[in-house]
């Protein structure tokens, strides 16, 4: 009975190994660059802006984050406004780019996806099962341990699997371009753990890599969105930079050869030190490991406010409002972070070990979502004005050039009774998708048996 | 943020970084301001090549709408 179990084990392991050695880089070599990808350009066209630009930010939080931003979906399909001369539609509908972090990224690649139809889909591959459970499983059984033993498998490839099987069912790049008309641009963000800099999973990002995202699993972008630090082991990526592809054919956009120029305010010459790090240190960088996309920035802001701060992006809001695409500008963001003080100074004792751990491995990554938002808020204005808790101005279009107003909403989501930040059980997952009932916006949440 | 002025004497496309950004004048006649973020950027102007210079590289500091940073380009 010994023999047999052993052996049994010993089989599955074989051609658990065998089945790992046959699959091929996670991202696989560009052959030529080109404009065709998933970029802004090829999933939102020509036309289909309207006048309103929306924009929504997903933050991080686990399951938390994405019963909230999924709240938030469903609270703007139900908000529907007739622009003349159009017909009636959502405002839903009017949504250009969704850029997310972490747990807000399973709602976000699943929208961009599935759209509305896929609503149901998501409530019952992820939101209200015990997904992280099954990860524990898969773990634990005895024919993933000798591919968790591999140099090039690892928790994060586990992860990844599970979530292309079950959630987003084996859909790649390509696919989710091909499934995006009329859909938002979706930003998937992760963090490059060696510039400690956002990573975001677009072709344009991946040209610098010279490497096809096309053919990249969604999964893994979300995996590596969302890869918690040390729960989850970090997601490498090849950087074919110089390698067999020719460096010399790679024309980096003039935006950032504009903006290695030294006498650049210090923050646009560090992002384009940053970006152009993936085709000049090749020696150093042949592989780029990523994790959690909160550690570089737990809002999911931080593309938004490139695009809407300058030309250094290739959704420059700025460029669309001077060209007179758009006259006005929304940007939501759904910040699933509690409100919850941890009573720590109601007693003379230090916090014991599980609050310092708490503190070190998620304080960090809410520290700069305020400074973020009212980023976004100054780049809109001028300066100006910076007043999320404001009624949103009125806009009237002006002549001389474009004008645009950025309201920015983050939901009180503080007075909720503690919800895990892993995986909450449905009742709590609904009820944090339920808060945007409380908000401005209405949510049709049903109540859940 | 800054605002920028692109003069020429004749409505062209406007060009910053090869990001086309709408013409350089309103249907008045007059300039339009553009949003352009500060910083280096390349300018150029579309249409025929009868523009001097064809290109240029600036570095735009911030400025309000009362007082624009001026981008002049010649017919030649």
């Amino acid at each position: 009975m010994l023999i047999a179990l052993i052996r049994g084990l010993a089989m599955a392991a074989l051609v658990a190994t065998l089945t790992g050695c046959a699959a091929g880089p996670v991202n696989p070599r560009l052959d030529a660059y080109g404009p065709d990808g998933y970029r802004y350009a090829k999933v939102r066209g020509e036309g289909a802006e309207q006048e309103l630009f929306v924009i929504l930010a997903f933050s991080g939080g686990g399951t938390r984050a994405a019963a909230f931003s999924y709240g938030l979906l469903e609270g703007l399909q139900s908000i529907t406004y007739r622009p003349p001369p159009d017909a009636e539609r959502t405002l839903l509908a009017d949504v250009d780019v969704i850029s997310s972090v972490s747990g807000g990224s399973f709602t976000a690649a699943h929208y961009a996806l599935f759209g509305v139809e896929g609503f149901k889909r998501f409530e019952e591959d992820f939101l209200y099962r015990d997904i992280q459970g099954e990860l524990i499983a898969r773990a634990l059984a005895p024919w993933n341990w000798v591919r968790l033993l591999r140099s090039d498998y690892s928790r994060i490839d586990l992860a990844a699997d599970l979530y292309d099987e079950v959630v987003f069912k084996r859909a790649t790049f390509a696919t989710l371009l091909q499934q995006s008309r009329g859909r938002p641009y979706v930003l998937l963000n992760a963090t490059d753990m060696t510039l400690g800099a956002r990573f975001e999973f677009t072709q344009d990002q991946f040209d610098l890599l010279c490497s096809d995202l096309s053919q990249v699993p969604v999964a893994r972008a979300v995996a590596a969105s969302s890869a918690f630090p040390i729960l989850l082991s970090p997601l490498t990526l090849h950087n074919y930079g110089g390698d067999h592809c020719d460096p010399d054919r790679f024309l980096p956009p003039t935006w950032l050869k504009s903006a290695s120029e030294p006498s650049n305010p210090p923050r646009r010459q560090a992002l384009a030190r940053n970006l152009m790090s993936y085709r000049q240190d090749l020696k150093d960088r042949p592989f780029v490991h990523l994790l959690d996309g909160g550690l570089a920035d737990n809002i999911g802001l931080r593309g938004p406010y490139i695009a809407l701060s300058g030309q250094d992006s290739a959704w420059s809001v700025y460029s669309k409002i001077n060209n007179r695409q758009i006259r006005r500008v929304l940007v939501i963001t759904a910040n699933a972070k509690t409100g919850r003080a941890p009573g720590w100074d109601r007693r003379e004792s230090p916090p014991g070990i599980s609050g310092v751990l708490g503190l070190v491995t998620t304080g960090p990554m809410g520290n700069y979502s305020f400074e973020t938002v009212q980023l976004i808020a100054e780049a809109s204005t001028g300066g100006r004005r910076a007043s999320p808790g404001r009624p949103p101005p009125r806009c009237r279009p002006r002549e001389r050039g474009g004008r645009a107003r950025v309201m920015t909403s983050t939901p009180r989501t503080g007075g909720f009774a503690r919800a895990s930040g892993a995986t909450p059980p449905p009742a709590s997952a609904n009820r944090w998708r339920c808060v945007w009932r409380g908000s401005r916006l209405r949510s049709p949440c049903r109540a859940r048996k | 943020m800054s605002y920028v002025i692109v003069r020429f004497v004749e409505p062209r496309e406007v060009y910053i970084d090869d990001q086309a950004q709408g013409s350089n004048l309103a249907a008045s006649g007059k300039p339009r301001a553009l949003f352009v973020g500060a910083g280096v950027h390349t300018f150029r102007l579309g249409g025929a090549a009868d523009v001097d210079p064809p290109t240029q590289k600036l570095d735009v500091p911030e400025r309000p709408i009362l007082d624009p940073f001026s981008v002049a380009f010649h017919k030649c």
